[in-house]
């Protein structure tokens, strides 16, 4: 069977929030992206895990790895040719998502949780192209016009 | 039974082991208190510490306990608030080494505005929180998340 839907975010609570929805859902048609680092690397056993490499705006490096992580994106948005992205953000995530779009994905977007009263500089960015664009806060909706309050993932 | 948590990331929370070692010494604190203490370097006189402590040792914890005390991580207040235990929330500052900014405000901020939380905004306005938390009035917590999963369920389908 192929793969369904792609679970993308980087780590700590952007990660923390979007397992609370990958974990509801069959693991089998499902894959979960997310970058490398001490936290995430033991989801590396299980299927369909696939990783970018930990990408950090004040890093030297930032302008290499996120070429690289443009590369991955768009050979992981080919091999599983996902019918669903669901994201919690952050920045890692824009180019595959993006790239999803392009190649006919549905994009869901889930603002995070700990931003309350401020967007997102990728909520802002990917509110343009999501297909469906849900706030944790509803102060947020004044804000993200088209958005949606349903709850929390807390 | 008090429960004091301070998160897992790699800056310490002194201030807070600290002033509740202080407070169990004058007496104020008569019960006892556990604490999970990460990366602080403070050894409390008053009470047993652990470092880092399992998921479902968190738990056990959380649910003995009377009152948690907690710095302003979103997983340890909705730890404890989904469990709807009463939570003081210490939030870590940057001008102290506790984090690499005040974020923590802003999540304490609004929690406590809506009711969820007491919020101790200097740490000597912890012990008058700790000794009126039972007439201070805390909204129960309602997860959430069930709907908000069931409604990208849905339309994923």
């Amino acid at each position: 069977m192929g793969i369904k839907t792609c679970f993308i975010s980087s780590t700590g609570g952007h990660l923390t929030q979007l397992r609370t929805i990958y974990d509801t859902f069959p693991q089998e048609e499902s894959a979960l992206i997310t970058e490398k680092n001490e936290t995430t690397i033991s989801l590396g056993k299980h299927k369909n895990v696939s990783f970018l490499v930990q990408q950090d705006r004040k890093n030297i490096l930032f302008l290499f790895i996120f070429i690289i992580n443009i590369i991955l994106s768009l050979v992981y948005v080919l091999k599983y040719r996902p019918q669903y992205i669901i994201t919690t953000g952050a920045g890692s995530v824009i180019p595959f998502c993006i790239f999803g779009k392009i190649f006919g994905s549905n994009l869901i977007f889930i603002e995070s949780f700990a931003k309350v009263n401020t967007p997102t500089l990728t909520g802002r960015l990917l509110y343009k192209f999501a297909d469906k664009f849900y706030v944790q806060w509803e102060e947020l909706l004044s804000i993200y016009k088209n958005a949606e309050f349903k709850g929390r993932l807390y | 039974m008090i429960f004091v948590t301070v998160g897992t990331q790699k800056f310490q929370f002194n201030r807070l082991l600290t002033e509740i070692d202080n407070l169990c010494e004058s007496n104020v604190i008569k019960s006892p208190v556990i604490a999970q203490t990460g990366s602080s370097s403070y050894e409390p006189k008053s009470f047993k510490t652990y470092k880092l402590l399992t998921q479902e040792k968190m738990n056990d914890y959380i649910s003995q306990a009377d009152l948690v005390i907690t710095h302003g991580g979103t997983s340890s207040i909705f730890h404890a608030l989904k469990l709807q235990k009463k939570v003081i929330v210490v939030p870590r500052l940057q001008q102290y080494g506790e984090h690499v900014d005040n974020h923590q405000k802003e999540i304490s901020e609004i929690l406590e505005m809506q009711g969820y939380i007491s919020v101790a905004w200097d740490i000597n306005d912890l012990q008058d929180l700790i000794l009126n938390i039972e007439n201070i009035n805390q909204k129960i917590y309602k997860g959430y998340s069930e709907m908000l999963v069931n409604e990208i369920k849905n339309y994923v389908k």
